[in-house]
């Protein structure tokens, strides 16, 4: 089982590290890290504590799917190309292992988008005007059809 | 007063900020999501159903989503009745097949979360 935690200091970087079942403390799979270090700002900060939380809950938990860490690489992915003007996700993990990103506002309207390994997305939406749901591929750039559900949530019409 | 509450052992299963069930925490694990029946029972109740649903994951609920039995049906669910432990059974009903599957079990989860109450310890 890997725990990771905090990290104490990183030289002004923040990293993913773990302390396996050896006393040795080692970095994690690369993608994990690669997965945080592109989101930049509060973003970043944000992103990062919480799926630090995330993973160190998960590995804790037998009863839990362990979480791929390509899933985390492609979430990061998609929250490197959120546009401008929207809130940054809730991190959390789903029954299959997949990541899930919730944008919810406090009048109960949200939008749920699952993250699988291989770049696979799964949207919900229960929004003012109505209902959305859809799979989609992660490609180049921020996806139409989420930005259309998040202007939705964000600016009701 | 709520007729069914779905045990929460993970933070990121719900949102204290925005006092929401999450979805994650309502998708079905082989087809079915566990819950318990809670009509006629006081808060003091359910909390010792969850805690006892607790000890065989080595650690008490966070807390609880309460929902009536129409939220579930309104969205195409239904509570099959297992008693066991007492009072337990699941939801099910969940899409199984055919394209989109993810999105439309998600979609059931959110029409869930939208409607369910956070409680938390």
């Amino acid at each position: 089982m890997h725990v990771l935690r905090r990290p104490e200091t990183s030289q002004g970087r923040l990293g993913f590290w773990e302390s396996g079942d050896s006393a040795q403390t080692r970095t994690v799979e690369p993608e994990i890290v690669k997965a945080v270090r592109g989101i930049r700002g509060q973003r970043y900060y944000t992103a990062v504590f919480e799926l630090i939380d995330l993973f160190a809950e998960t590995n804790n938990d037998s009863k839990e799917l362990p979480v791929d860490p390509r899933a985390f690489a492609r979430a990061r992915d998609l929250l490197e190309r959120l546009p401008n003007g929207f809130a940054v996700p809730e991190i959390g993990i789903d029954p299959d292992g997949e990541i899930a990103l919730d944008w919810i506002r406090s009048n109960r309207t949200l939008v749920s988008v699952s993250v699988g390994a291989f770049g696979n997305l799964s949207y919900a939406a229960h929004l003012r005007d109505g209902t959305a749901h859809g799979e989609i591929k992660l490609r180049d750039g921020f996806p139409p059809a989420l930005t259309d559900v998040l202007r939705r949530l964000f600016h009701p019409a | 007063m709520a007729e069914r509450a779905r045990f929460l052992f993970q933070s990121n299963h719900f949102s204290k900020a925005n006092e929401i069930v999450r979805p994650s925490a309502f998708l079905p694990r082989n087809g079915e999501t566990s819950v318990f029946d809670i009509v006629d029972l006081e808060d003091a109740d359910i909390r010792s159903v969850g805690d006892d649903v607790g000890v065989a994951r080595g650690k008490p609920p966070k807390g609880r989503g309460e929902f009536q039995y129409d939220d579930a049906e309104s969205v195409g669910l239904a509570f099959e009745r297992d008693d066991i432990p007492p009072r337990h059974g699941n939801l099910v009903g969940w899409p199984d097949d055919g394209s989109e599957l993810k999105a439309r079990q998600k979609a059931v989860a959110v029409a869930l979360s939208a409607r369910a109450v956070l409680v938390l310890r």
